[in-house]
């Protein structure tokens, strides 16, 4: 008896533990990238903020669109998403319990950031994601440990089958959960790199194209997985909308 | 096998340049600041063809190549093109270009006032301007903009109509397409 009891209490409490997204407190430090973005940023300061525990769901993004009806998907400027924008709604009006729990997507960054905005925060930056990201279920900082790297990388070779449910993995060292394994996330200076269209001439930019820019070099080559999700960022438009794109909001560290 | 064609057509989506027109910029409506200190909104132009480019006033490098291309562009229109040609730079830096920078920008340079307006967006706009012009930039830790140079055409409705990528032959380039409209 007093084990069913004990059961039952876990299963509640594990259940509520992923439900609702709470904000957490990311304390600052030095973040190393392996793509540093020029000579004199190998190591990073990233300043404390706080960031929500799971992705923006189907369920929270619907509350938002009743409560900001120009960004339903039958009001919004083709300026602001494609025409695939929230393509996971049949429309807007109407809940979708199937897909409740599940990560939203076929969001735009537009549509992203002003849902941050009307929670009293913003996306991240690039800076904070990847702090937060580096995180394994044990360390604060697995970056350079090589089967969390590979895990990461193991993901992003699996083709993407059905959307799972936010907060049903692991949480990492934060208690985040996925920011590995679910979708990819919208971050705010997405475009952020300046990747020459014709990158076969290392060093030397293009000086009439770009402002500054230098060469894209890699201090380790095989964080393979960090090099992907870049890659991936500099091919977004800030209108697209994509199956497997969705994000999380953060917030600055005064925020209640 | 019907949500496997769906799935496919939704995957498009993300590599073309969508179904239908490109939309006009003009939608964005929020309130900008100009070289006097006036506040304008984007489509202040409405009704010319507006060269659109993004800058910034203490860049030191391709932003005074941009303007010396743009004012290349002015001195090869035509008559007809240049009584509707407008040029319109918003800067990456709202906190340091103050309307008294923008407007020390057009006396460096000799701008046209009837013809140019330089504008600063609210803080928490940049990148969303930036990417309503297809720019990618980041600001780096001693206060400078990486940012890649496009510079767009707009129609009289504020609808994108032409992208030059790069200075290299752009006065050139946009003078040509603008004076090809009339």
């Amino acid at each position: 008896m007093r084990y069913f009891l004990f059961l039952l209490l876990l299963l509640t409490f594990s259940n509520s533990a992923s439900a609702e997204s709470t904000k957490i407190t990311i304390p600052g430090g030095i973040l190393k990238p392996f793509y540093p973005p020029s000579e004199k940023e190998t190591e990073i300061v990233v300043l404390p903020f706080k960031i929500d525990s799971l992705p923006v769901t189907n369920k929270s993004f619907l509350k938002f669109l009743l409560q900001n009806p120009k960004w339903q998907k039958e009001k919004i400027s083709p300026l602001y998403a494609d025409p695939g924008y929230l393509s996971q709604f049949k429309n807007t009006s109407q809940t979708d319990s199937s897909i409740e729990k599940k990560p939203v997507t076929y969001v735009s960054w537009y549509a992203a950031q002003s849902y941050c905005k009307a929670q009293g925060g913003r996306l991240p930056t690039e800076n904070e994601w990847e702090f937060a990201a580096q995180a394994s279920s044990t360390e604060s900082d697995a970056s350079r440990d090589p089967a969390f790297r590979k895990k990461i990388l193991t993901w992003y070779s699996t083709p993407s089958s059905a959307l799972k449910n936010v907060g049903e993995n692991e949480p990492n060292f934060f208690g985040i959960f996925d920011l590995h394994g679910l979708v990819w996330e919208w971050v705010e200076d997405f475009n952020n790199s300046l990747l020459i269209p014709d990158s076969r001439t290392k060093g030397e930019s293009d000086k009439k194209l770009f402002c500054g820019a230098g060469a894209f070099e890699a201090s380790e080559k095989d964080d393979y997985a960090t090099f992907m999700r870049m890659a991936f960022r500099s091919a977004l438009k800030a209108n697209y909308t994509v199956h497997n794109l969705g994000f999380r909001c953060a917030y600055d560290l005064a925020t209640p | 096998m019907f949500k496997k064609i769906f799935l496919t057509l939704m995957m498009m989506s993300v590599f073309s340049t969508g179904f239908a027109k490109p939309a006009s910029l003009y939608f964005y409506d929020n309130t900008l600041t100009d070289q006097d200190g006036k506040k304008v909104t984007l489509d202040v132009f409405k009704g010319s063809h507006v060269v659109a480019a993004m800058f910034y006033a203490s860049c030191n490098y391709t932003c005074p190549v941009l303007i010396s291309e743009l004012k290349k562009m002015e001195a090869a229109l035509k008559p007809e093109a240049l009584k509707n040609v407008k040029i319109l730079l918003i800067t990456f830096d709202p906190e340091k270009d103050t309307p008294q920078k923008l407007k020390e920008v057009f006396t460096k340079h000799n701008l046209a006032e009837t013809r140019w307006k330089l504008v600063s967006p609210p803080k928490e706009d940049v990148r969303t301007l930036a990417s309503l012009l297809g720019v990618s930039f980041r600001k780096t830790p001693d206060g400078e903009y990486n940012h890649n140079t496009i510079i767009t055409i707009l129609d009289a409705e504020g609808v994108p109509v032409f992208t030059q990528e790069g200075l290299k032959e752009a006065g050139k380039n946009l003078s040509e397409k603008l004076n090809g409209f009339y």
